[in-house]
């Protein structure tokens, strides 16, 4: 017997996986079967977090990274909104930074994602070290775990250079942390 | 007004007598009742994408639910909490899963948004924070990845796990 959630059209489907957050999309949905991935490649919040989330965070290209920083940077106001509004539960959606409170405690911020934030703040585009500190700052004011993420990624040291660095704004930055 | 009853015909023939504000929660039934100006006395409303069986869930659903607010127009900002299914939908959606993606289907024949919804939902809870493996397992699904494929789906989750 067929799965009935492989014969069922495409618009419900779609209209599932509106109800999962997109760590579930990323973790659970993707890689059941061919089917459902096809269906997740045109499902378009799934393409948000997939492209501009990883592949541009990972570009050379300075825009394609200024994008995916604002991206993250989107995200994570946006669960920060939620976190005052609601109770603590911290959730970076499409970073999947969160607190231990799911079944399942799997973290998609990772020291990837974390260590290419962390080399971004020693590009020479001012912008992009801008933005990656701050999305670094948000990262590492979460759960404990994730403060340990930052510091392993190695972006203490990298601090205090950019402490000593000549550029003035930036260096306000730092100090805020 | 109240108390008046039209008859709802299932595709393999049954008809239940509903109450008129019952059956319009069903936009497709108001529709049906209101534009097409059909009599709410004696004419029977044929249906049919719905049998019997599934039809006999969606009156029920409805007769519960009649009294609800209406939902809201499509949310924009639609929060995905999955956790907001009331105890008794969670309690009348125990069914099979060929049931609960017949009930889908209907609600979507119907048009019944808030039946929609929690049927949706229901499947979506189905699948949160769940493995792929154990996704196929509740829903009866091959795993028709390749050896290989297998392995480049590895790599490409490398990003997304924990090392």
């Amino acid at each position: 017997m067929s799965s009935f959630f492989l014969i069922l059209p495409l618009e419900f489907t779609y209209r599932i996986l509106d109800h999962l957050d997109d760590e579930s999309l990323i973790l659970s949905a993707r890689n059941v079967c061919k089917r459902l991935n096809l269906i997740l490649d045109t499902y378009y919040p799934y393409q948000v977090i997939r492209n501009i989330m990883i592949d541009r965070l990972f570009n050379d290209d300075e825009n394609q990274i200024l994008e995916a920083l604002s991206e993250y940077q989107r995200i994570i106001n946006q669960s920060l909104k939620k976190t005052q509004a609601s109770h603590f539960e911290f959730t970076v959606l499409s970073l999947g930074i969160h607190a231990e409170s799911r079944q399942l405690d799997i973290q998609i911020i990772t020291l990837d994602v974390v260590s290419r934030l962390v080399e971004l703040l020693t590009s020479e585009n001012d912008k992009i070290q801008k933005k990656a500190l701050r999305i670094l700052l948000n990262v590492a004011g979460g759960s404990s775990k994730q403060t340990k993420y930052v510091v392993d990624a190695g972006t203490v040291p990298i601090l205090i250079q950019l402490i000593q660095s000549p550029n003035e704004i930036t260096q306000e930055d730092v100090d805020t942390i | 007004m109240a108390g008046n009853k039209i008859k709802l015909q299932s595709n393999d023939g049954d008809t239940f007598d509903v109450d008129v504000e019952i059956a319009k929660q069903s936009a497709t039934i108001k529709t049906m009742l209101e534009d097409l100006g059909m009599s709410e006395e004696d004419d029977v409303i044929p249906l049919p994408n719905v049998n019997s069986a599934i039809l006999k869930k969606v009156i029920q659903w409805a007769t519960h639910h009649k009294d609800d607010p209406p939902p809201p127009e499509d949310d924009e900002n639609r929060e995905k909490n999955l956790s907001d299914i009331s105890s008794w939908d969670q309690d009348f959606l125990k069914v099979d899963q060929g049931t609960l993606f017949e009930l889908i289907l209907a609600a979507n024949y119907l048009d019944i948004k808030g039946l929609l919804d929690v049927t949706c939902k229901t499947v979506a809870n189905m699948i949160k924070g769940r493995t792929p493996e154990e996704i196929r397992r509740q829903f009866n699904i091959k795993n028709d990845f390749t050896p290989q494929e297998e392995e480049q789906i590895k790599k490409e989750n490398e990003w997304c796990e924990e090392k």
